[in-house]
């Protein structure tokens, strides 16, 4: 799935992409495009990338290249695949009931979950907002162990 | 149309005006009517058309566009390349000072009529001519002329090549000789024979046909050895093509070694929904695990931060081996493609007057498209690319300010790199003199000892 979409293994690639998406929410996915549950979320994004082509661009970063593991490390990411949202070069956190407010960890189970994520964002972002509350219900957010840092 | 009246005919009717205005008509058959090529205008202004602001900018478009025609070739000056006899009828040049098209048939090497076209004398004669008709500078004719030296040089390199690859250049030709078969008409004939075949040869792995990668959700052994998973990665083919595998009736158990060349592939074995194969390399198929959906968001991979030095294939967007040199090149097609990504500026100008003010990173997005105007003016913005960027980012155990977190990251980083710098700090090791030899006799030491 991941062909279909923008794909970047370089950290001046994705240092680019974070500076030129501007007034729009970019969503990064951190992962492995051979994963069985990144191909899931490949396969919901590539379907709604155009629909939300208006407020926000996506783009896949391969964890396995040696040149971003700078961001692996700088985002914390311990679980693959994990989704990254940033506007206007800013990170943007939701509130997703889980450990982790900072990223979006595992598939979306639908489509139209994935846009509302985008779109509640999008909406606070631009009204000044860092962080947001997640839309979706419980049920609909995938569950994980969260370590302790260190442990 | 064949009715018409005499009274519409036009050569009649152009006698009106001429009448009318006689005296610019005088003018216009004493000058004559010109043909200005570069305009692509008929005038009656003479030699002094050139001069007209209008010709300029025409000019200069012209010229610009020939010189980008005239880069491809230079590409060929500088890497002399063997033509291949089916490249040849799209290896074509239009050289615009002397009106002729140069064809590649039967050259040996890519532009190779071009190249010695425009190092030729009768070139340089039209070029000279076009210029001072079209009144074109002409310190500027070595910018559309292939100089004699490097002209030399890409001779030697020429025979240089032809001398080190006879056998290549035939080899290429002979090959091409042959008709080219769609693979895309066949592929749906004759795929499932296909699929028959390579797996009964699991060593010699060919999948040419749509195949579909089969998936196996367990990942464990994809972390613990990550090399045989970058040797699987090289025989995966994602294809929108009909696919042989399918999750609904799937293989009752994963077919191995020999057992797999006996296995019977019922012909209607195709798949609805986007369907996760995977060939293992060893050639086997390793069966779909039967919890795809909600199951499957549970099986989140734990990757751990040393796993393998993968570099990406072509699936996950990896530049292709060949293209390492092209890196730089790479790089600013990205760059040109990430800055169109961005919100259309002309309209976005219009549309910043509506947005909130204080949303989220506003002085950011504005200092930010101010560089991209001035970049696209092509000012040359020396906003300082730091390889070390980053962005704003809160982190997962991170209270207080996004700052402390770039902060703490740092000093991690710095940390990690102390300890892997340390053990490679060579130690000074002295031999030993005791204290009296390294006073040298020094009274007060020895007034203390």
């Amino acid at each position: 799935m991941a062909y279909l979409l923008n794909n970047l293994t370089k950290k001046k690639e994705v240092d680019c992409i974070i500076r030129d998406t501007i007034d729009k929410v970019l969503v990064l996915r951190f992962g492995r495009a051979i994963d069985a549950v990144c191909l899931q979320l490949d396969d919901i994004l590539a379907k709604s990338v155009r629909e939300v082509s208006r407020f926000a661009a996506v783009a896949l970063v391969d964890i396995d290249s040696e040149d971003v593991q700078v961001y692996v490390k700088y985002f914390d990411i311990s679980l693959i695949p994990s989704t990254v949202f940033f506007f206007n070069a800013h990170h943007m956190k939701m509130d997703y009931g889980t450990a982790d407010h900072t990223k979006w960890v595992g598939a979306f189970h639908r489509k139209q979950d994935f846009i509302d994520v985008v779109e509640a964002i999008y909406r606070g972002a631009m009204k000044g907002k860092l962080i947001v509350n997640c839309p979706l219900p419980p049920e609909r957010i995938p569950r994980y162990q969260l370590l302790y840092k260190d442990v | 149309m064949q009715t018409n009246s005499p009274s519409s005919n036009p050569n009649l009717n152009s006698e009106a005006p001429k009448s009318a205005s006689a005296k610019s008509q005088a003018a216009a058959s004493t000058r004559g009517f010109d043909f200005c090529a570069v305009c692509r205008l008929n005038h009656d202004q003479g030699s002094r058309h050139k001069y007209f602001p209008n010709h300029k900018k025409a000019l200069r478009d012209y010229l610009s566009r020939f010189a980008s025609k005239l880069a491809d070739v230079r590409f060929f000056l500088k890497n002399p390349t063997v033509l291949r006899p089916e490249h040849a009828p799209r290896n074509r040049f239009w050289c615009v000072f002397c009106d002729s098209d140069i064809q590649e048939e039967d050259s040996p090497f890519a532009c190779y009529n071009a190249i010695t076209h425009l190092a030729g004398a009768e070139h340089l004669k039209n070029m000279k001519h076009f210029m001072w008709k079209h009144g074109g500078s002409m310190d500027r004719m070595d910018e559309f002329r292939i100089l004699d030296a490097d002209f030399t040089k890409w001779k030697k390199n020429c025979a240089f090549l032809e001398k080190d690859l006879p056998a290549y250049s035939e080899g290429t030709r002979g090959r091409a000789c042959k008709p080219l078969n769609n693979i895309q008409i066949k592929q749906g004939h004759d795929f499932v024979d296909d699929f028959v075949n390579n797996v009964n040869s699991p060593l010699n792995l060919n999948y040419s046909n749509s195949v579909m990668p089969l998936q196996c959700t367990t990942n464990e052994h994809e972390i613990s050895d990550a090399k045989s998973t970058g040797a699987a990665n090289d025989c995966q083919l994602y294809n929108n093509g009909p696919a042989v595998m399918s999750v609904g009736n799937r293989l009752p158990h994963s077919l191995r070694g020999t057992a797999s060349s006996s296995y019977p592939l019922p012909k209607g074995f195709q798949t609805k929904n986007g369907v996760a194969s995977r060939l293992a390399n060893n050639g086997s198929l390793t069966n779909v695990d039967g919890n795809g959906g909600l199951q499957a968001l549970e099986n989140l991979t734990q990757i751990s931060p040393s796993c393998g030095h993968i570099n990406g294939n072509v699936h996950s967007g990896g530049p292709p081996p060949w293209l390492d040199a092209s890196e730089c090149s790479q790089m600013d097609s990205y760059a040109n493609t990430s800055s169109s990504i961005a919100v259309p500026l002309s309209s976005s100008c219009k549309k910043s007057k509506k947005l909130n003010p204080k949303r989220v990173g506003a002085a950011w997005a504005e200092k930010r498209k101010m560089e991209l105007e001035m970049e696209r003016r092509g000012e040359a913005v020396k906003s300082i690319e730091d390889t070390n960027w980053l962005p704003n980012f809160g982190r997962v155990w991170q209270s207080g300010s996004r700052k402390e977190s770039r902060k703490e990251f740092e000093k991690e980083k710095r940390k990690f790199s102390d300890v892997e710098i340390q053990p490679v700090t060579p130690v000074d090791i002295q031999p030993y003199v005791c204290k009296r030899m390294r006073g040298g006799g020094d009274p007060s030491l020895d007034a203390s000892s």
